[in-house]
């Protein structure tokens, strides 16, 4: 009986044209990949769709509230406060860390001794985890101890020390300080590509026609680096905007709400309050934002791979 | 694609011109030294806080280059702070999670280049796609995921939940490397009579060594680097990596700054190695596809 229904089955599978034994191949190679992405990204993104809808608590059952959460949300001040902060490190935290790794990536793309030393020590940040970095800048800026409020005391620029982190006119500017240490680099590595990928001779033409270093930027630097400007803005807007790690080891998201970015309130109000649904209801607040930026990257970049293959 | 970022061999015209004037050497040894200085000082005083005594680093006796020099904060961090248990436990998810990942992203990887099926293009796109959904988004319901199953507080959390970005993310790296590879030798593997799994692992995967190896060490430091779920999944101080591990040990009351650094130099000097040694081919890939366009 089992000898037979092998011999049954391989029968039907030998039946099957090649390229029917192709498909079967690639999705079954795809399979394990699939389940992993399905249980830990679809399923759960699904499962907080219903639970922006439920007043679940945790360790309680959950009751269906429909937009309750929502209209709770956009009149919380919190919230105006948590958008306000993560628009702002995130729109001012990359355009400088364009800026910064633009500049940067200007004086690399020039001859010089040492450069390919100095352009591995400059890319260092980017190598450094995220909560170190976290950990370093906070006990640089420490108030009592800390290098910053050391030197400026010592050079007498402040006359006391200055809590960085712990005044709401600074704390902001502390926090995205780090991000942008930590993220030029990124910047400047592949703006720094893209200018080795610009003919020299475009230069040399613009030159002879009398065009001033500043025009050359503008009309042959920056139009050759349109489309790398544009993927590592949007794939950094994404990263800068979904920041944790810096800002719960700095500053915990305040003071009084100084740096309270989205991920901070949904981790406060969702596993130190316990307010899961409320929680989900912020994240869902955030979906549209992300999945724009994360459809038009997504088809910049797989027009790339295109190209590459 | 190798060569993207070496310099070309003849000194060639940039946006500063092609003269060598004054002005210009001026303007950029003043930036590099400006970003030197501000990429360096940081790391310097991790370093330096790390081998530094206790009472060259409070108050007012703060000494920038320090006299004297002591191995005392990593005792301290090893033997009284319990960096050695983060270390392993960080070691162990990093491992795990990456040894999980790379065969189940190699396998997908292979079936989304060479193998040719419905609905391949969009699963292709939907690897990049769901890499770029933020933790943020999803760990709240993860976590109510992994307290019905029972994970909550075991390693085992951390590995699964891990999935979630290292499988797209090594998964999109691999493709771009098979992509690389010609398919030809592995046809001509094919002819001769090895089956599509022979040609995979005999031909494709020995020719993709380095880009596996890059693909694995990427993974293992996006594990390593994780905080967000290693802080919302794991409570007990025994499950802890080494990025909740240490930001514990930030307390109001006493200072423990010294070991904080000394851990931060154990947890940071191998990443740092790694990257540097792998990032060229990862940066070089991403700024290579772009420049393109």
């Amino acid at each position: 009986m089992s000898v037979q229904s092998a011999v049954l089955r391989r029968y039907r599978y030998s039946d099957l044209t090649a390229r029917h034994k192709e498909w079967i191949l690639g999705y079954a190679m795809l399979v394990p990949a699939l389940f992993f992405i399905i249980g830990l990204v679809a399923y759960p993104a699904a499962w907080a769709v219903y639970l922006s809808f439920t007043d679940k608590v945790i360790g309680q059952p959950e009751r269906f509230v429909g937009l309750q959460n929502y209209a709770w949300l956009v009149q919380w001040p919190n919230f105006g406060r948590m958008i306000w902060n993560t628009v702002l490190l995130a729109v001012v935290g990359v355009a400088l860390k364009a800026f910064v790794g633009m500049t940067m990536a200007l004086a690399l793309n020039e001859q010089f001794r040492g450069r390919t030393m100095i352009r591995a020590v400059l890319f260092l940040p980017w190598t450094v985890p995220a909560f170190v970095a976290g950990l370093i800048w906070r006990w640089l800026y420490d108030d009592q101890n800390g290098l910053f409020n050391w030197a400026l005391l010592g050079m007498g620029l402040i006359d006391a020390p200055v809590s960085w982190l712990g005044d709401v006119r600074f704390a902001m500017g502390a926090v995205m300080s780090v991000v942008v240490w930590k993220g030029f680099p990124f910047f400047a590595i592949a703006y720094l590509a893209g200018m080795q990928a610009i003919p020299s001779e475009q230069y040399e033409a613009a030159e002879v026609d009398g065009a001033n270093a500043w025009q050359r930027f503008l009309f042959i630097t920056v139009p050759g680096l349109r489309h790398v400007m544009l993927v590592t803005c949007m794939l950094s807007l994404i990263w800068t905007a979904n920041t944790f790690d810096l800002v719960y080891i700095m500053t915990r998201g305040g003071p009084s709400n100084a740096t309270e970015v989205f991920t901070m309130l949904i981790y406060d109000q969702g596993i130190r309050n316990g307010r899961v649904g409320e929680a989900a209801t912020a994240a869902m607040m955030a979906v549209p934002i992300f999945t724009g930026l994360i459809v038009v990257l997504t088809r910049y970049l797989q027009d790339d791979d295109k190209e590459v293959a | 694609m190798q060569g993207v970022i070496e310099a070309p061999a003849q000194p060639s015209a940039s946006v500063f011109g092609s003269t060598r004037g004054r002005g210009k050497r001026i303007v950029v040894y003043a930036t590099i030294a400006f970003y030197l200085f501000v990429v360096l000082l940081p790391l310097y005083w991790m370093f330096r806080s790390s081998i530094a005594e206790n009472d060259q680093m409070y108050g007012t006796s703060i000494e920038f280059f320090p006299s004297k020099f002591t191995l005392a904060q990593f005792d301290a961090a090893i033997n009284k702070w319990k960096f050695g248990l983060y270390l392993s436990n960080s070691i162990a998810v990093g491992l795990v999670t990456t040894a999980l990942t790379t065969l189940m992203a190699t396998l997908a990887a292979y079936s989304l280049v060479r193998l040719r099926y419905p609905g391949r293009a969009a699963l292709a796109r939907s690897v990049l796609f769901v890499y770029l959904i933020p933790g943020g988004l999803l760990f709240i319901p993860l976590f109510m995921i992994m307290q019905r199953l029972g994970l909550l507080n075991s390693q085992l959390a951390l590995v699964i939940s891990y999935q979630s970005f290292s499988i797209p993310f090594c998964t999109w790296m691999l493709i771009g490397y098979f992509k690389g590879i010609p398919p030809e030798m592995e046809e001509a593997a094919q002819i001769d009579g090895a089956s599509r799994l022979q040609s995979m692992w005999l031909v494709l995967l020995p020719m993709a060594a380095p880009g596996l190896v890059a693909a694995a060490v990427f993974t293992f430091t996006l594990a390593w680097n994780e905080f967000l779920f290693a802080l919302v999944f794991i409570t007990s101080d025994s499950f802890r990596t080494l990025p909740v591990g240490l930001a514990g040990l930030i307390r109001g009351d006493i200072y423990l700054w010294g070991p904080m650094m000394a851990g931060s130099v154990l947890a940071a000097i191998p990443v740092m190695v790694l990257y540097t040694l792998a990032n060229r081919m990862l940066v070089q890939g991403l700024a290579a596809g772009a420049v393109k366009g």
